[in-house]
């Protein structure tokens, strides 16, 4: 496989003879190899869900580093590499902030998301860098309601009404496929969601904890929820 | 302290009132140079979107380059968010501009004026970028008077038809005791249906009739 490729797998701004972008579709590859995170827009919220893998017992419960608060009404869950998303998330707070400080309005959701995407796409295109090994899904609540967004590595941004990336998105996605509704409330959808996301990971475990957040059109105020709370959700499953 | 509000004494009076379905815009048409008048047709409301417009009173070239960036920030807004500006987004950006030039300030005050989904709006914009929402607002030498007199008979729920010649009389009343204040009038409506200029027509037959 990696010979036939030749040389065009060293550098990322050399297209291969087939049109292709092998580091691009290496950094997806990083996505796809991420643990699978679940994000769900409907007309009462936006939900985001993440599954953590602490690696010790030891490690601070209230430590996350799947979900991140962009703005007020805005969160962000990723699959891949973790240190490139820190650096995405960064970037989209200062643009949050910096479009809240000049025009005085919290900033729409898919600005935001297509600010990122140009960040990526850059990252493919530039000498001497690498594309971000990470997929970002982006949700919040604005003038339109609760929207969801995903970020692939190469720059594309695609908004959908649910889905999932990371390891074993697919089953999670069939399941999303087959029970999405539009009229869910903040209950079931974070209990869907929930579900969606033990589909991806293959059934319930001790080593592993799930972090949601949810972002209600009512409130447009984004929160993570508390491991007791997840838990309720859980038990229900 | 620099003071930039000396040179504002060189003349002008615009108006700005929010009404019930929509805002009017207005000003003289005077410009003058110390106790010159360099123009008697000149312009000082400049539209800035299809629901969007702005008076300038002070030096002509500060205000004119303001307005340019508005319109350019605000198409810019358009394609990038697909909707067009609010009017608090658009003043909050002429705030910006005026603030972040406050070290050497750009002589000009302004009324920022027009109509979104939260309805109509006015913001006044000071020389260093202060801005407030008001009902009713006036610049430049003349807007001592013409505020005194808009204060008197400015109620609250006005439509524009009712507003409009309020507006006249005020921007008359300025024009008789203001030397820097004079020659004509221009009057602009945004409302619901988008931005509306009136003609030279129309403008004569108000002056008289009021």
């Amino acid at each position: 496989m990696f010979a036939a490729q030749g040389a065009y797998d060293r550098v990322i701004t050399i297209f291969s003879p087939e049109g292709r972008l092998y580091q691009v579709e290496y950094a997806v590859e990083a996505v796809k190899r991420g643990a699978a995170v679940v994000g769900l827009a409907c007309k009462s919220c936006c939900v985001l869900a993440a599954e953590e893998r602490p690696p010790s017992k030891l490690l601070d419960e209230n430590f996350t580093w799947k979900i991140f608060k962009i703005d007020d009404h805005i969160g962000v869950t990723i699959a891949g590499f973790g240190p490139d998303a820190r650096l995405l998330v960064d970037q989209a707070r200062v643009y949050a902030q910096s479009n809240k400080l000049m025009y005085d309005e919290p900033i729409d959701v898919e600005v935001l998301v297509k600010r990122i995407a140009d960040i990526k796409q850059l990252y493919t295109q530039h000498a001497g860098v690498r594309p971000f090994g990470v997929a970002l899904l982006f949700g919040g609540v604005d003038r339109y309601g609760a929207r969801l967004f995903v970020t692939l590595p190469g720059g594309d941004y695609w908004s959908y009404k649910a889905t999932s990336v990371g390891m074993g998105s697919e089953a999670a996605i069939e399941f999303l496929e087959a029970n999405y509704r539009v009229d869910l409330t903040v209950d079931e959808t974070v209990q869907m969601v929930i579900k969606a996301l033990i589909k991806a990971s293959g059934g319930k475990s001790e080593d592993r904890r799930f972090k949601v957040a949810v972002i209600p059109v009512e409130t447009k105020q984004f929160r993570i929820l508390t491991d007791g709370e997840v838990s309720k959700y859980l038990g229900n499953v | 302290m620099y003071d930039g509000f000396k040179v504002l004494k060189t003349g002008t009076t615009t108006i700005g009132l929010v009404c019930r379905d929509g805002v009017v815009l207005a000003s003289d048409t005077r410009v003058i140079m110390g106790f010159t008048v360099a123009h008697k047709r000149g312009r000082k409301i400049y539209q800035i979107d299809d629901h969007l417009a702005m008076t300038i009173a002070g030096t002509v070239a500060e205000g004119q380059n303001v307005v340019d960036m508005l319109r350019f920030y605000a198409k810019l807004y358009k394609v990038e968010h697909n909707r067009p500006i609010p009017v608090g987004a658009a003043s909050r950006l002429a705030s910006q501009i005026l603030y972040s030039n406050r070290l050497m300030p750009l002589s000009i005050q302004a009324i920022v004026g027009g109509v979104d989904e939260t309805g109509s709006h006015i913001y006044a914009l000071d020389p260093f970028g202060g801005v407030t929402e008001e009902n009713y607002f006036a610049t430049g030498s003349g807007s001592p008077i013409a505020i005194g007199e808009l204060e008197t008979n400015v109620k609250d729920g006005l439509t524009v038809e009712e507003a409009i010649p309020l507006i006249v009389k005020s921007l008359k009343a300025a024009m008789r005791r203001d030397v820097a204040t004079g020659d004509s009038i221009d009057i602009v409506v945004i409302d619901s249906k988008g931005f509306k200029e009136f003609s030279e027509d129309d403008k004569i037959k108000l002056m008289n009739s009021v």
